[in-house]
């Protein structure tokens, strides 16, 4: 009898844990909406050029264009809270998902520098460009639908909220990558319902090219804040033209049009499909289970470039990558060593290898179509020539010893290279480091996590004799890497005639002023050979050709803006 | 034996308690601060005030036993914290993952048995012939062969040239819509384990033919086949249970790998993810639970072990 | 009638050496020779690697990368144009040096702990066995990936931290022998006679050891293969530019479609060097089983 028990106890207990195991792909719905378009639970996948059977016809009339889910296949997406989207190591799928859900203050088209009114219709200056004054367009509403707003009361956006989101975003602790307004910020204020008063500390010509961090502040309910507590980095609401839905942990996010934006999205529903292998991304893409890839992986690039059935769209941003000398480590103050080193490695040859056709030529932090490009410094100062190393490592007192490497007073020039482990970090850094070691250097790759080479990029005296660097493409980038604040500061960077000539770029409004200024500096910098710029690369987004309309500026692509309205045609 | 059963059952906690000292003690011994994680780019122009009122908020200013102490109350209570990442409770993040998890250890568990068990008895049957060669040959092929190379070698040939399945992801809807995506990743898993069991299998049965009992049934004239073959196979499996048990472990820890290769939504992920993400409390949390999972597991193996073979007495 | 001496001398028995005897025993298994021929062929080859291979497994090509096999590279090239068939071949250095140093760690420090623990019982064997328990309980693979993610991922690490884990294994496998042998009459006798422990442990019981030792020593070359090449597989063992088995599986995953030769030869080299040891380990496993009747 007791064995009985026993036995059906045991098989009850595996019972219940396989139950557990058998559910369906569980659904974390949050913030349902009750409208009548609500699509069925399970995301539709692949998109149709009609109307979807379940969402009932909007207010305004449908376009013909109108329908259809567009579906990404992204990367990772961690959450959504707006100041910790950064965090997320695919920091191009979280600031998609942040132009969906939120509304902003301002627009920013970086590729003619111009910032484009949103939220604010217009603004005014004051005080030489220390005080805007934005006027607020009126009647544009939040989502509604959800648990803080029910359907048909979508509150109105109003000063007030610009003033609480903009204050949090400066103010919010724990951020990874606080909005590039901290250092100005100085105070907003609501003049009245619709006029926001924002001063800076000091004028900032940057904020009136490009937006700065204006265009990636979310402009967010408080009470939605308040009211969802911990619950708000996975459930957001904003004023966007898409309202969140769903989001299953490591499978994917739903979001659905917002019928009440002022514009009428023609898309009913945006789907991200998380997909953490670049291979399933592009077969996915090929499927037709996805209809855009944020970033089309390198070797791709050839096979896609010229295929009617895709279209390709080419980000005006190039980003670099560095070898970043720690100047605390005896060796690399001498200028010598530096220049030497910088001879030894085949920086566009490894970058070309890596990149294929997105490569662009050029060296440096500020790339093609960025002011302060200066395409010169290549060869002026960064030829691939190993005989120059010799001369110089001998000229700075080195001599190769029995085993190859460079060596002073009897100690071999050995030292430690740390880069992050996400792809292609370690593959330039293998290549560079190989071309280090046949000079003669002893180099010592080592990988580690990102959040970990963050912290010794950054912390007091953990940095490495050499770190890999990667990214800041932009007008701000410059100023935020090689600025008196920057973060070469870490790395023993400290050149007052270089901070200064930012400083004042930063001012100066007039692009050729600020161009020559930059392009100056630019050649302070890499003439004392502060760092080993392997060169450039931009990064192509794909879509397949029945998409239309659609519009990539730098990070931010539209599916909805003044401009576009991204819609599929039938082929 | 219910007494031994409330012994293994009042061990647990203290087993548990080890473990959550051990885990704790590695997390303070890493280098790093969580902080400066948190803060990442831009570190050097965060306010130090700042700074420290999230070390306080954290609690990371305490002493250590005070700390400990303060998470061994918690996890009482059934709060493992919050993610460092998602800010998300960990409990939280951990349920929705487990069951995808244990969907795929338990179908290879599934695997095994259906396909070790009798391939191992077979070949026992057919000793010594070209089957039984053949046979253990095989396993011996699933053993040595690394499960992740496995993994992407099917992913290669039945996703990418046949194209039969589907080779990432783990599909949505009920069970029975999903199963072409359970299949390799389930594969996967099962090889090494289907290769240790099978030549398991076929040991114990050769043991336990050559027993005097069932020789004395053949002699008696019994008729063989099923008779024969089914109390040798029930009495053959008793050890084979307890290896089972033993080897569930194994496959938690290979669901990791496997779960990272076919982008499988389960606690192996989110433990790889947060390690490389220095996510604390979400490293700590997987590792408990695994443990757990694996403690409880073969609590119930052991039960079922006495139930099975009489002759077992544990003092 | 034939006496017994006539008997033997027709016979010349000579005496048994036992080891000698086992390894005739293990050489009638056709796929433990295999297994032996085969491991001679990779201890050649690795030791050999520079002599053999056509490339320097480092020497970067940047205009030729992923290449699919050709004349001039058997296997192709990696992305930064490294010859894979050069790599392949210097895998084996590292896989067989990895394999026999975390056995070597593994096999001093279970065989000591499990003798203190099988020999003198009590509270030794307690603790011993209770941390045992704790290890054991942790799925081996998060433990190992969580502490190489806290320490620092390089070879050496990877290695320590294997072995940590499976030194277990012996430590068990001994205290088991040690359990059961310790009754028996001749140790009894030993210690009657006044021997010291530490005569008795290494005079007579260790010695009846060494076989399942070997045995376990043997499966445990092969598994820290396969473990170690995971852990690299992830990132967390061999860093670039080491060519190692799993970090090349690694990184030609990305070219899976367009290469999948990059995948397979990597992968295979993995599998053949287990397999083989796995051969001889269970040959070996035979020839010590004392169950089974041998003549």
């Amino acid at each position: 009898m007791k064995k009985i028990i026993i036995i059906v106890f045991s098989l009850l207990a595996m019972g219940s844990l396989l139950l557990a195991a058998c559910q369906p792909a569980a659904t974390e719905t949050a913030a349902v909406p009750t409208s009548p378009e609500q699509p069925t639970s399970a995301p539709v996948e692949g998109a149709t050029a009609t109307q979807e059977a379940a969402t009932e016809v909007p207010a305004t009339p449908a376009p013909e264009k109108s329908g259809g889910t567009f579906t990404y296949g992204a990367s990772a997406v961690v959450q959504f809270d707006p100041p910790f989207i950064n965090d997320d190591p695919s920091f191009h799928v979280a600031s998609l998902v942040h132009v969906f859900l939120f509304r902003s203050i301002l627009s920013a088209d970086e590729s003619t520098m111009t910032t484009i009114p949103e939220l604010a219709s217009s603004w005014d200056l004051q005080e030489d460009g220390k005080v805007v004054i934005f006027h607020l367009n009126q009647g544009w509403t939040f989502q509604d639908g959800n648990d803080v707003f029910p359907e048909g009361q979508g509150r109105e956006i109003t000063a007030d909220d610009v003033v609480y989101s903009i204050d949090r975003m400066v103010n919010i602790d724990g951020t990874k990558s606080p909005s590039d307004l901290v250092g100005g910020y100085e105070s907003a204020e609501a003049v009245d319902k619709y006029t926001v008063k924002l001063t800076l500390k000091e004028p900032d010509a940057v904020l009136f090219a490009t937006g700065r961090g204006l265009t990636s502040t979310a402009i967010l309910p408080k009470e939605a804040v308040d009211q969802l507590g911990e619950d708000w980095a996975l459930n957001p609401i904003g004023g966007g033209p898409f309202e969140f839905i769903e989001y299953v942990p490591d499978d994917h996010v739903t979001l659905q049009r917002n019928e009440d934006y002022n514009i009428t999205p023609y898309l009913d529903q945006v789907v991200l499909k998380i997909i953490p292998d670049q291979q399933v991304q592009v077969i996915s893409l090929e499927a037709g289970d996805v209809d855009d890839l944020p970033s089309l992986p390198a070797e791709e690039f050839d096979r896609f470039e010229n295929d009617p059935n895709y279209k390709l769209y080419r980000a005006n941003c190039p980003f670099s990558f560095n070898l970043q000398f720690d100047f605390k480590y005896e060796p690399f103050q001498d200028m010598n060593v530096r220049e030497a080193i910088a001879h030894a490695v085949d920086g566009r040859a490894i970058m070309k290898n890596q990149y294929g056709g997105q490569w662009v030529d050029g060296c440096g932090i500020a790339g093609p179509g960025i002011p302060g490009y200066d395409p010169d410094l290549c060869d002026k100062y960064f030829t691939y020539d190993t005989t120059k190393t010799e001369q110089l490592m001998t000229d700075a007192g080195w001599a190769k010893n029995a085993d190859g490497i460079w060596e002073k007073d009897g100690q071999p020039l050995s030292f430690v290279f740390e880069v992050w482990n996400t792809t292609p970090a370690p593959t330039i850094a293998t290549a560079a480091v190989t071309q280090m070691k046949e000079a003669g250097f002893d180099v010592q790759l080592t990988e580690v996590e990102f959040g970990t080479w963050i912290e010794d990029a950054l912390g007091e005296n953990t940095q490495k004799p050499m770190m890999m660097w990667s990214g800041f493409c932009g007008e701000g980038g410059m100023n935020s890497y090689w600025g008196r604040n920057g973060l070469s500061r870490g790395w023993g960077f400290d050149n007052e005639e270089v901070f200064t000539m930012l400083d004042q770029a930063n001012v100066i409004v007039d692009p050729t002023q600020r161009q020559d200024l930059l392009q100056n500096a630019q050649d302070i910098i890499y003439g004392s050979y502060a760092d080993v710029p392997l060169g450039f690369a931009t990064n192509y987004e794909i879509s397949n050709a029945r998409v239309e309309d659609y519009i990539v500026i730098m990070w931010f692509d539209n599916l909805v803006t003044a401009n576009n309205n991204v819609w599929f045609s039938s082929k | 034996m219910t007494t031994y059963i409330i012994r293994r059952l009042l061990i647990l906690p203290l087993l548990m308690l080890g473990i959550s000292l051990i885990v704790f003690i590695l997390i303070q011994l890493a280098p790093g601060d969580p902080i400066a994680a948190q803060y990442g780019l831009k570190l050097a122009e965060a306010d130090p005030v700042k700074i420290e009122r999230l070390r306080e908020q954290l609690g990371l200013n305490d002493p250590i036993m005070v700390q400990y102490g303060r998470y061994l109350l918690r996890l009482v209570k059934g709060d493992l914290g919050q993610s460092l990442t998602t800010r998300t409770p960990v409990i939280e993040e951990i349920s929705s993952r487990y069951p995808a998890t244990m969907e795929l250890a338990f179908t290879a568990m599934i695997l095994v048995v259906i396909v070790s068990v009798p391939l191992g008895v077979l070949a026992a049957l057919r000793r010594g012939t070209l089957v039984d060669n053949f046979l253990m040959a095989g396993a011996l092929f699933g053993v040595s062969i690394p499960n992740f190379w496995f993994g992407i070698m099917s992913i290669l040939v039945f996703g990418l040239w046949l194209g039969w399945l589907p080779i990432a992801g783990r599909g949505d809807g009920p069970l029975f819509q999903r199963l072409s995506y359970l299949v390799l990743p389930a594969f996967t898993l099962a090889i090494g384990l289907m290769g240790i069991i099978s030549r398991l299998v076929r040991s114990s049965m050769l043991e336990v033919l050559g027993l005097d009992y069932i020789r004395t049934a053949h002699a008696k004239g019994v008729r063989p086949r099923l008779v024969i073959v089914r109390h040798a196979v029930r009495n053959a499996l008793i050890p084979v249970i307890t290896v089972l048990g033993l080897q569930f472990a194994s496959l938690l820890g290979g669901a990791i790998i496997i779960e990272t290769i076919f982008a499988w939504p389960g606690i192996g992920r989110l433990a790889v993810n947060a390690i490389w993400r220095r996510d604390y409390p979400v490293i700590m949390g997987t590792v408990l639970i695994f443990s757990f999972t694996f403690i409880l597991a073969n609590l119930i193996i052991d039960i079922l072990y006495t139930v099975l073979d009489p002759r077992i007495r544990y003092e | 009638m034939a006496t017994l001496e006539d008997i033997s001398k027709q016979r010349e028995l000579k005496p048994i050496n036992p080891w000698i005897d086992k390894f005739r025993q293990i050489l009638h298994n056709r796929f433990a020779v295999l297994g032996l021929l085969a491991l001679i062929l990779l201890a050649f080859i690795a030791i050999a690697a520079p002599l053999i291979s056509p490339y320097d497994p480092d020497v970067m090509d940047l205009g030729n990368s992923l290449q699919p096999p050709s004349a001039q590279h058997w296997l192709g090239t990696d992305k930064l144009g490294r010859d894979e068939f050069t790599r392949v071949i210097f895998g084996s250095r590292v896989s067989l040096v990895v394999g026999f140093i975390v056995v070597g760690i593994a096999m001093s420090v279970g065989v000591t702990l499990g003798s203190i623990a099988g020999y003198f019982g009590g509270v030794a064997d307690n603790i011993i066995m209770r941390i045992v328990d704790v290890v054991i309980a942790f799925p081996f693979l998060i433990l190992a990936i969580a502490i190489v993610a806290i320490v620092g991922p390089s070879l050496t690490n990877m290695m320590l931290v294997l072995g940590g884990v499976v030194w277990i294994d012996y430590a068990r496998v001994v205290r088991g022998m040690f359990l059961s042998l310790k009754e028996e009459e001749f140790v009894v006798a030993a210690r009657v006679v006044g021997a010291k422990d530490s005569r008795i442990i290494f005079r007579h019981l260790l010695p009846g050891c060494m076989g399942v030792i070997i045995v376990q020593a043997t499966f445990g070359i092969a598994a820290s293969i396969l473990a170690a090449s995971a852990l690299s597989f992830l990132g967390m063992g061999a860093q670039p530019p080491t060519a190692e088995w799993g970090a090349m599986l690694s990184e030609a995953k990305p070219y899976l479609r367009k290469l999948p030769m990059m995948t397979f030869a990597p992968g295979l080299a993995i599998m053949i060097t287990v397999l083989a040891i796995n051969f001889v380990g269970d040959a070996l496993r035979d020839a010590f089983d004392p169950r089974i009747l041998k003549i």
